[in-house]
């Protein structure tokens, strides 16, 4: 593409010139106001001590002190921290297992396919609230199906307070966060899945793999690099889960729900603490981002060289056999 | 054609920018409330949606004071949490949002240290000063100031089924906490259901609990005696104890209120121990109970010997944030909502107990709630939160460490040390704020 010499370009308008430059410039600071502002400010906010007089806020600077505080005298920061990071490990692992698999059967043909496929995202189009308030009465000792189903069909002589003790609370809440959020695994591996080419499975079926090993030498790399793009956005997504804990459990009991964002709510809109509440979102931002930052560097370049090599092999395997 | 489509599009540009940031500062509107006529000016007030207003009264209301005094509301209603959220976000921001807030007894002491609300008595008249209930006036003052007007006068009584009673042999509801655990253990089922969850209704009721045991969780100068109080041990012993015994339901460690007001009007236990006075006009109302005609309310309240009378006061009031520009219009909208006539009909329609004194002996509503008799001897000892500015750190404490004590995770003991010293480090930081 030819470009205009500078000086015929110079001669035009002003606002024609520019207009790139000037579109973007209304998102452009959209996006600085509720990005870029938020995160220096609460960065800001993280280093001083903040107290409340009238419509006056005053900051006391602090340094380090607050988030130093989060690891020596808060007395719910460590224990949050570890239910939280327990919980993104089993959500984020058991999602996407269960939703790889879940996509592989609905990648096959079959009757009412379709109809199967609408039914399972059905979880994740339920706005979260509505999916909290839904478990919460399933799991309620009292009126709850959950109890009802069991008692019926004898399993059980007595109702069991699922949300009343710890290990069974915390069980609950992990198990309405996989009913909510795997169909999103299952819609994007399916969209994975479809962009496979057949041919590199009947290759392989004439190289002799079976399923399970066409499945690790080709359908794991193929999809790998949405796999990726799911792992970020779901351990980023299950570090932020909120609305589940705050209707179903509010954080108990004895803690055991406790996640961090619920958490940090409570730091700053309840003991108004908001320097020690910007810490710790601070410090979760940076797990996030230290998180993100490994999964790219361990799968992307592996990834890619993965990807070219199957390709290469499989093209070549395929040759000599149309040849042969 | 292709210049004026640029110039036009840019112009669109800015002037979009220009409004983006007008709408992104903080209204500069500066009407005064000192104006000739309040009729025009806007208000928002916010306040809870709880279970005291279950048919829309407020909300009526406010309609009518909009046609009556011309001044525009707009009511912001919502769960308790939600309100709690989105005022102290926003008055920690700087406030300007709203007029009229909730003002809840356990936020006294943080709210008025913080300047977050006005004082009242410019505007208070004296009717007010004198005719109010004293003990709710006082609750919601600090330094000789009135801050708040009780818009929820919530004090709970003890309620019981007694068809349900008879049918396990007892005339009369217990009166100790032992008699309540025998109870139990005479008819094989929980003896109460309550809210003891991880949150502040659940602290709610285990204060109950500790006060009804003569004990208190901080002195008359707000620092903790948790783990020297006999009271405090004995209510927790007891506590334990009946955990494992199940008098009451494993399912209070996660019920909130609407739960336990639904299970009793569904005749799953018999007694309710802290009630709201709603519940009784609910438990006879066949729409929604099972029990019409089986609920009674007691003359006194359960208690260690039966001496220690004490029933759980959390009154909600109405206040002016200090931020407010138009304080006058929003102390007209207090002033009509509190208003006796008001309150009275307040009371008819949704049995919320009056906040004037002299309603106590209205012969209408003495008519209509024959038990607010009973309510009167119960209501002699009422006691809320400890006026203490880390109160959310203190409620959080408790009903988190008190799970643990039930659960049977930790030792009474182990429990209650552990409480002491989250709350004396609580009462440290909030003194460094």
């Amino acid at each position: 593409m030819k470009t205009k010499p500078l000086k015929k370009r110079e001669k035009e308008p002003f606002f024609e010139r520019h207009l790139g430059p000037i579109l973007i410039t209304p998102s452009t600071l959209v996006i600085f106001g509720i990005l870029f502002i938020p995160i220096f400010y609460a960065l800001y906010m993280s280093l001083n001590r903040i107290s409340f007089r009238g419509a006056d806020t005053i900051y006391k600077f602090a340094g380090l002190q607050n988030f130093i505080n989060l690891f020596t005298t808060d007395p719910w920061f460590k224990s949050s921290f570890l239910v939280t990071l327990l919980f993104v490990m089993l959500t984020v692992a058991t999602e996407i297992v269960i939703g790889v698999a879940a996509s592989l059967v609905l990648n096959k043909k079959f009757h009412g396919r379709g109809f199967v496929r609408g039914l399972m995202i059905l979880p994740w189009a339920m706005p979260t609230v509505v999916n909290a308030v839904m478990w919460k009465w399933i799991f309620n000792a009292e009126y709850g199906a959950a109890n009802g189903l069991l008692l019926k069909l004898g399993l059980i002589k007595t109702s069991i307070a699922w949300l009343g003790t710890p290990r069974m609370a915390f069980f609950c809440v992990f198990l309405a966060n996989v009913w909510k959020e795997t169909p999103y695994v299952i819609l994007l591996a399916i969209a994975a899945l479809s962009t496979i080419p057949e041919d590199l499975y009947e290759a392989a079926s004439i190289d002799g793999a079976g399923g399970w090993k066409a499945f690790w030498r080709i359908t794991l790399p193929m999809i790998k690099p949405v796999l990726l793009i799911l792992l970020i956005t779901k351990t980023i997504w299950a570090f932020q889960t909120f609305d589940l804990v705050a209707i179903m459990t509010s954080g108990g009991p004895q803690n055991a729900t406790n996640l961090l964002s619920y958490y940090i709510h409570f730091v700053a809109f309840k003991q108004t603490d908001f320097g020690s509440a910007a810490a710790m979102s601070y410090v979760l931002s940076m797990i996030c981002f230290a998180l993100s930052f490994v999964y790219i560097k361990v799968f992307m370049n592996k990834d890619e060289n993965d990807e070219k090599k199957i390709k290469k092999h499989l093209k070549k395997k395929l040759a000599g056999a149309h040849e042969g | 054609m292709k210049k004026k489509l640029t110039l036009i599009i840019a112009l669109v540009m800015v002037l979009s920018i220009v409004l983006m940031s007008a709408g992104c500062g903080k209204s500069n509107n500066n009407s005064t409330s000192s104006s000739s006529s309040l009729k025009g000016q806007k208000i928002t007030v916010i306040l809870p949606q709880n279970e005291a207003d279950t048919v829309g009264f407020r909300a009526a209301k406010t309609k009518e004071f909009e046609k009556e005094t011309g001044i525009q509301v707009e009511l912001i209603e919502k769960s308790w949490e939600g309100v709690s959220d989105d005022v102290t976000g926003d008055l920690a921001s700087g406030g300007g949002t709203y007029d009229v807030i909730e003002f809840d007894n356990s936020w006294i002491a943080k709210f008025i240290k913080n300047q977050w609300v006005a004082p009242l008595d410019q505007y208070m008249t004296a009717d007010m000063k004198s005719g109010m209930v004293p003990g709710l006036l006082d609750l919601f003052s600090s330094g000789g100031k009135h801050y708040g007007i009780v818009w929820n006068n919530d004090t709970r009584f003890y309620m019981y089924n007694s068809k349900m009673l008879a049918d396990a042999g007892l005339s009369a509801p217990p009166k100790t906490w032992d008699e309540v655990a025998a109870l139990s253990k005479k008819t094989g089922k929980n003896a109460y259901m309550d809210t003891y969850k991880q949150e502040q209704m659940g602290t709610n009721e285990l204060m109950f609990c500790v006060y009804s045991f003569g004990g208190n969780f901080v002195d008359d100068q707000g620092n903790p005696i948790v783990s020297t109080d006999p009271g405090v041990k004995e209510a927790y012993t007891w506590l334990a104890q009946a955990y494992k015994d199940g008098v009451f339901g494993k399912a209070t460690l996660t019920m909130d209120y609407e739960e336990v007001a639904q299970s009793f009007n569904n005749g799953d236990f018999p007694l309710m121990l802290q009630a709201w006075p709603g519940v009784y006009a609910d438990s006879n109302d066949s729409t929604k109970s099972k029990i019409v005609g089986d609920v009674n309310v007691a003359d006194y309240s359960v208690s260690k010997t039966g001496n220690e009378q004490v029933v759980l006061t959390l009154p909600e009031a109405m206040a002016i944030t200090s931020t407010s520009k138009h304080k006058e219009a929003a102390w007209k909208y207090i002033e009509y909502m509190s208003s006796k006539s008001m309150d009275k009909e307040r009371a008819l329609q949704i049995g919320a107990l009056p906040i004037w004194s002299s309603l106590y002996n209205d012969p209408e509503l003495l008519k209509k709630y024959p038990y607010w008799e009973q309510f009167g001897k119960q209501a002699q000892n009422s006691k809320g939160y400890p006026k203490i500015v880390w109160v959310d750190s203190f409620s959080d404490i408790v009903a988190k460490e008190s799970q643990k004590i039930l659960s049977g995770s930790v030792t009474v003991d182990q429990g209650l040390n552990e409480m002491q010293k989250l709350m004396l480090d609580a009462q440290k930081a909030a003194a460094q704020q």
